[in-house]
């Protein structure tokens, strides 16, 4: 057997050492904050659509015996993640059960109700493949989009929901202004000590361009401009991050996280409600104003008045009035 | 050990580290990807 002299060992367990301690600190320091105890459904799709589906009687859905059933020529629905509970509360209320066709996490391709998110949802409207979204306000490359299909897109306001922020539980700040979140994102602040936090980094974290949340944000900023995104994306520290509120509370796993109070208010349904809270925005009925299907306006009549409002408040939204 | 497989011995240690490493970066992005944006500030 061939011995190493004392010196050869030496380096040969300095080589080994620092690849190990590396990797442990690649870890320690990033691999762990991405983990994610979440299931593969909600990875892939940001909701697991199985638990909110209609006609199944564990659905987490609100459940509403209207008088109404459609017929005919059925609207295809779609949209974004925090507002399938609601569209697939209006589909069980409304559509017959045989319409809906889901197995094996997807809907089939003949299904009445369809979930693509809000990029997907978009596109999908926008060239016909499906009759009518529910989502947030449209980003300008989405309006853009349909302009270049040809399609004239009609925006229905059909509830109200509160944009929120959120940070991990243990971070000590509870309260921003509205000046203070934008300068995080513009990167005048970036360190929570300057916001009466720790002595920490702060990670303004950012969504994909073209979702309900990032388009949300960018009309938030207005004319404050964004920090460049490698800027943004500091390595280490306190991340702060933004979504819809029921996404947050009620189809996320949330445990890690709380929502912070803007401008004094907490995102209370109280608060929403009341217009205290003041960061809150419409959510759409959305579809092609040349779509001929007469059970476009009976859908849409019917979303708008009590017991289509009162599915909206049920599942965690304010509805319009 | 004579130096010329001891050479051969550290190049063998350091590829292997190398690409444990890569394997290490490699499993990052993969959570990264697969990240909720709530699950992450939850962790951080």
């Amino acid at each position: 057997m061939m011995k190493l002299t004392k010196s050869q060992a030496a380096l040969l367990i300095a080589v080994i050492g620092a690849f190990v301690l590396f990797d442990l600190s690649l870890y320690f320091g990033y691999a762990q904050k991405f983990k994610s105890g979440s299931s593969k459904l909600m990875i892939t799709k940001s909701i697991e659509t199985d638990r909110y589906l209609p006609f199944d009687e564990n659905s987490g859905i609100v459940k509403y015996n209207s008088e109404l059933t459609l017929e005919g020529e059925l609207p295809v629905l779609d949209g974004a993640a925090a507002l399938f509970p609601v569209y697939s509360a209006f589909f069980n209320a409304v559509y017959p059960e045989e319409s809906c066709e889901f197995s094996d996490g997807e809907f089939s391709p003949v299904s009445k109700l369809q979930y693509s998110n809000t990029i997907g949802a978009y596109k999908a409207v926008a060239d016909g493949s499906a009759d009518m979204i529910f989502c947030a306000a449209p980003s300008e490359e989405q309006r853009q989009y349909a302009e270049s299909v040809g399609a004239e897109l009609e925006y229905v306001p059909i509830g109200r929901e509160a944009f929120v922020f959120i940070v991990n539980k243990n971070n000590p700040v509870s309260s921003l202004t509205k000046e203070q979140i934008r300068g995080i994102y513009s990167g005048e602040y970036k360190n929570w000590n300057k916001l009466g936090g720790n002595n920490e980094n702060i990670i303004p974290v950012m969504r994909n361009q073209g979702s309900g949340s990032q388009t949300a944000m960018e009309a938030f900023m207005g004319d404050v401009p964004f920090a460049g995104r490698f800027e943004i994306n500091r390595l280490y520290g306190s991340a702060i991050g933004f979504s819809f509120r029921y996404y947050v509370s009620d189809i996320s796993d949330s445990s890690g996280v709380k929502m912070l109070a803007v401008d004094g208010y907490e995102p209370s349904l109280e608060n929403i409600r009341s217009g205290d809270y003041p960061i809150v925005s419409e959510f759409y009925a959305v579809y092609r104003k040349d779509n001929d299907d007469p059970n476009i306006a009976v859908l849409l009549d019917w979303i708008l008045s009590p017991e289509g409002q009162q599915i909206v408040a049920e599942s965690g939204y304010t509805p319009l009035k | 050990m004579e130096d010329k497989k001891f050479n051969r011995l550290m190049a063998i240690v350091i590829t292997l580290g190398f690409l444990s490493t890569a394997a290490m970066l490699g499993y990052i992005l993969y959570l990264y990807d697969n990240c909720s944006i709530i699950a992450y500030i939850g962790n951080t």
